[in-house]
């Protein structure tokens, strides 16, 4: 009863705090602020935007952040396949402030450890795990879907520079990232390279960095710099290391030609050929050009188009074709069996202008010199390969010397080749002997006996000279001398020792250097097994010269 | 009029008057508080266990503590706190952690709230007494202060070793805590059955 | 001679009910309020008591000797067991943290252990033991139970918190698990354990007190 009533009192006592409590407050401020910081994060939370890559290594959906110079601008909120699932789409969520930042040309590559030939990247994330790199550009439109680069880009965006289209189809390939020199500075990446199936040449899309993209003229050639170069010749072996990093990779390298003027700065997207090396510029580059026919009686195995034309070493034009199909079946009399020849005068490469008026004069002249009695001859080239190159050259005029013509082009007569030439220089020889004093000479090596019996007692004197030197007390201090500078030496050396840097660079150096030595030895092989052909060219080399100036003066 | 009660400690008999608010009944063999009864107590429990909600529902939204080291930086809600032992081996330790600390406190503040509003617009429900003895049953159960400890500890433990940011739910949560440790001075079990009694009865 | 003290509840045949603290006759076997089952002790609580206790017992002795938590920074994983964190901390130079561990993990448990194996020891031997005394050890055990879970809680944010790769992150060790488990068992153990069996013994002649309750103004 009274507990009834009690109630009821309590109750009552309840409906009439519940009109003034002011403890009411509390909840409803709680709510409020609540409302407020949730409208406040929903109205100010950053853009969602979704990425594609082709998988999803080492991101994590609430873990891996979103970065843009290493600051933090937002987080990775789910990974997820794509529709068709070859690849994944990533939704991030940035920061308010980046919302400006995204545009069309915005960049998101992953960052994770990676070792490529430009070097040891991410090495950072190792231990943090990967982030998205996001690169925000310049663009009109801000999309919210983007596709994601695979790999970081070369050269980072915005960097000033010009981008040039290389075509290749020789030599080493040029990977990505592969370091651009001129005369050794690097000033550019290799950004692209991918084989075209069809032409079958390989295309590459390089950068050049600001300031030095004006190196790069209408006259610029692009030529693979292979890491080491090697070169034998008269004067020994010259071997040419590069940078360790093109030395590893190699790279490409651009220069305008000693011979060529600068030409004018070029624009972006211009398509250069990519030389396999230096020498092949020189050899390939585009000359402006005559072609004439030569008729060889001899075989022509041995010769490729690219063979050079010479004038007594020096190299004036390119053979292009060999080709019987040039000759028509009426021809094919008059041409005695000949094998046609085509061959390029290249009138630039013996210093006169790259333009059509030094072709046109060296046409005219070549009526003159034929009747003069130039004419071709093959010779053999190569010291390795026995190939062939066309020498020009005057001998006597004969009936042959009138230019002829197949095909709509000039020919340029023949005369056999080296088989010939031996029989010559072996009747000259012979001639030589036959004219040889010989009693002069008998007389002459009398005198030099008598005079070698003085010489012999000159030379005593010496050793006795040489022997009061030798007791002398300085010259005995030498050997100690040699000691302490041997003691220096091998403190030197110590600093070389394994654990030293400059060890560790000389050590790989030295392994690239084996391993470009076995590479070589097949060449040395073939050298050993030909060196008749070594001896052969000398010889052969030798003695037309002389012969040739005779019978031009 | 006065009930016999017992004491829950002690087994006494005595009898038991009703409580003015304001009044406090100790056993007088054992010291045992039996019953509390502050002044104005329903409306302030109604409205701490509303802002208790509300706050632990806000202390789930946002950022709850962040740990920045050299650069890399980690942010975990308190939703994550509780549950990234999840992913590892202990489920059962995940599934408690959250229990204690996030699901325990949300439903007994809820309850209390859904006992007094059903028992002040309602009168006697039919589930009152199912409420009263899940709130009596998790209230040893719940948490929330020690978690927030331990949030201190793990502060105190980090901030040596790395920058330590504390986000919005970090302040929500800790109002949060104050306001459950109040609704805990303001409970009391035998004024809770003594309210649903004269519901029933009315 | 009852069973009971002469002014207990019990030696009139009436029940307190566990959940919601109705007095009615035992006999009714429910509670009429909340339908509880109503005893007029807990049935066989010290027995229950003990074999939770002893359940702890063996969980806690594993969370003491394998590690609650492994730090695995830059490839090296450490590990350290609850006293070793503890030194670790104090030596870290943060000792009032080392402490609040220390009490927590260590202090807490121990005396919530030896506590209730002592009450249970002292119900069932009888010992002649102020009854009030053990009620306040047993309302210790009571409050100190839950504060036992702060370094499961540390554990939980340390593994949420410091996720950074191979740089810096924290696992959780199997300690931290049986360490909860020992604490959870306890808490019920500590639930189980029926406090109105430690004034059951009592003569009613040592009672200086009156069946009156002491009614005091809350502050």
């Amino acid at each position: 009863m009274s507990s009834q009533s009690s109630f009821q009192q309590a109750k009552a006592d309840i409906s009439t705090h519940n009109r003034v409590s002011k403890v009411w407050l509390i909840p409803l401020v709680a709510l409020c602020i609540g409302i407020w910081m949730v409208a406040d994060n929903y109205y100010n939370r950053g853009p969602l935007i979704s990425i594609e890559f082709q998988n999803a290594e080492g991101l994590e959906a609430g873990k891996t952040r979103v970065k843009t110079l290493n600051v933090d601008i937002g987080v990775v909120q789910s990974v997820v396949l794509n529709a068709q699932r070859n690849g994944v789409i990533v939704t991030a969520r940035l920061n308010p402030q980046a919302r400006d930042l995204l545009n069309n040309n915005s960049l998101f590559w992953v960052v994770k450890p990676r070792i490529g030939s430009g070097g040891i990247s991410g090495l950072g994330t190792l231990m943090s795990g990967s982030y998205i790199e996001f690169v925000p550009g310049e663009g009109a439109e801000s999309p919210d879907e983007f596709v994601g680069l695979e790999q970081e880009p070369i050269t980072p965006i915005g960097v000033p520079g010009i981008r040039v289209s290389l075509e290749g189809n020789k030599g080493k390939s040029v990977s990505v990232g592969d370091p651009v020199t001129y005369r050794g500075f690097e000033v550019g990446r290799v950004e692209q390279s991918d084989f075209d199936v069809k032409k079958r040449i390989v295309h590459y899309q390089i950068f050049i960095r600001a300031p030095y993209s004006n190196l790069v003229t209408d006259n610029t050639y692009f030529w693979n710099s292979s890491g080491v170069s090697f070169e034998a010749s008269a004067q020994g072996i010259k071997v040419n290391l590069g940078s360790v990093e093109s030395l590893i990779s190699g790279g490409v390298t651009f220069d305008v030609p000693d011979d060529l003027p600068l030409g004018e700065p070029i624009e972006n997207a211009t398509i250069f050929n990519l030389y396999p090396d230096k020498d092949s510029v020189y050899e390939q580059r585009k000359y402006q050009f005559k072609e004439f026919v030569v008729l060889f009686k001899d075989s022509v195995r041995g010769l490729s188009p690219g063979a050079p034309i010479e004038y007594r070493g020096i190299r004036i034009g390119t053979v292009t074709d060999i080709s019987l199909s040039l000759i028509s079946n009426s021809d094919v009399e008059s041409s005695e069996r000949r094998i046609p020849v085509v061959i390029r005068i290249e009138p630039a490469r013996v210093g006169m202008n790259n333009d059509l008026a030094a072709v046109s004069a060296i046409a005219q002249q070549m009526d003159t010199w034929v009747a003069q009695g130039l004419k071709a001859t093959l010779k053999t080239g190569s010291l390795l390969t026995g190939s062939l190159f066309v020498d020009l050259d005057f001998y006597p005029v004969d009936q042959d010397s009138v230019i002829g013509l197949v095909s709509n082009k000039a020919v340029i007569p023949s005369v056999s080749g080296s088989l010939a030439q031996i029989e010559q220089k072996v009747f000259a020889i012979l001639d030589k002997f036959e004219q040889m004093p010989i009693d002069v000479t008998i007389d002459n090596i009398n005198q030099m006996l008598s005079s070698a019996n003085v010489t012999m007692g000159e030379l005593k004197k010496t050793v006795a000279g040489l022997n009061t030197l030798l007791t002398d007390k300085q010259t005995q201090a030498i050997p100690q001398q040699i000691n302490t500078t041997l003691s220096q030496l091998t403190k030197m050396m110590k600093s070389y020792d394994a654990k030293s840097p400059l060890y560790g660079e000389l050590d790989q150096t030295m392994n690239q250097l084996q391993l470009f030595l076995r590479e070589v030895r097949p060449l040395i092989k073939e050298l050993n097994n030909k060196p008749n052909a070594l001896i052969f060219e000398t010889q052969a080399d030798a003695d037309p010269q002389p012969k040739g100036l005779n019978n031009e003066d | 009029m006065s009930t016999k009660i017992a004491c829950q400690h002690c087994d006494y008999l005595m009898s038991f008057p009703v409580l003015n608010p304001g009044q406090c009944a100790l056993c007088s063999r054992c010291g045992h508080k039996i019953s509390r009864l502050k002044v104005n107590a329903i409306n302030n429990l109604m409205s701490y266990s509303l802002t208790g909600v509300i706050l632990l529902i806000l202390s789930l939204l946002f950022p709850f503590m962040s740990f920045t080291l050299s650069g890399n930086m980690m942010e975990i809600t308190l939703w994550q706190a509780a549950t990234e032992l999840y992913s590892g081996p202990y489920k059962l330790l995940a599934l408690g952690v959250f229990a204690f600390i996030v699901l325990f406190p949300a439903v007994i503040l809820g309850f209390i709230l859904l006992f007094l509003v059903s028992l002040n617009l309602f009168g006697h429900t039919f589930y009152n007494s199912t409420l009263l003895r899940l709130i009596f049953t998790l209230l040893p159960w719940s948490m929330a202060e020690v978690f927030f400890v331990a949030v201190l500890v793990s502060l105190i433990k980090l901030v040596t070793i790395a920058q330590i940011g504390i986000g919005l739910s970090f302040g929500a949560y800790l109002l949060f805590c104050l306001c459950y440790v109040k609704v805990l001075t303001l409970v009391d079990k035998h004024q809770f059955w003594y309210w649903m009694d004269l519901a029933k009865k009315s | 001679m009852t069973q009971y003290s002469s002014d207990s509840a019990a030696e009139q045949g009436l029940a307190s009910c566990q959940s919601c603290g109705k007095l009615s006759t035992v006999s009714n076997k429910f509670c009429r309020r909340c339908r509880a089952p109503l005893h007029l002790r807990k049935p066989y609580n010290i027995q229950k008591t003990l074999a939770l206790l002893i359940t702890a017992l063996m969980f806690y002795i594993p969370a003491n000797l394998y590690p609650i938590m492994a730090t695995e920074q830059l490839g090296m994983i450490e590990s350290a067991n609850i006293v070793e964190g503890v030194i670790a901390l104090w030596e870290m130079g943060s000792q009032p943290i080392a402490m609040v561990v220390f009490i927590a993990s260590v202090i807490v448990p121990v005396t919530k252990f030896i506590i209730l194996f002592w009450l249970c020891y002292s119900v069932r031997f009888n010992t002649h033991i102020d009854a009030a005394e053990r009620a306040v050890l047993y309302r210790i055990t009571e409050f100190i139970g839950r504060w036992s879970m702060v370094d499961v809680f540390v554990v939980a944010i340390l593994v949420a918190l410091i996720q950074l790769g191979s740089l810096l992150n924290v696992r959780p060790g199997i300690a931290a698990l049986t360490f909860a488990i020992s604490v959870v068992l306890t808490m019920i153990a500590a639930m189980t354990f029926d406090p109105r069996l430690l004034w059951d013994k009592l003569e009613s002649s040592d009672q200086q007190v009156t069946n009156k309750l002491n009614i005091t103004k809350d502050n």
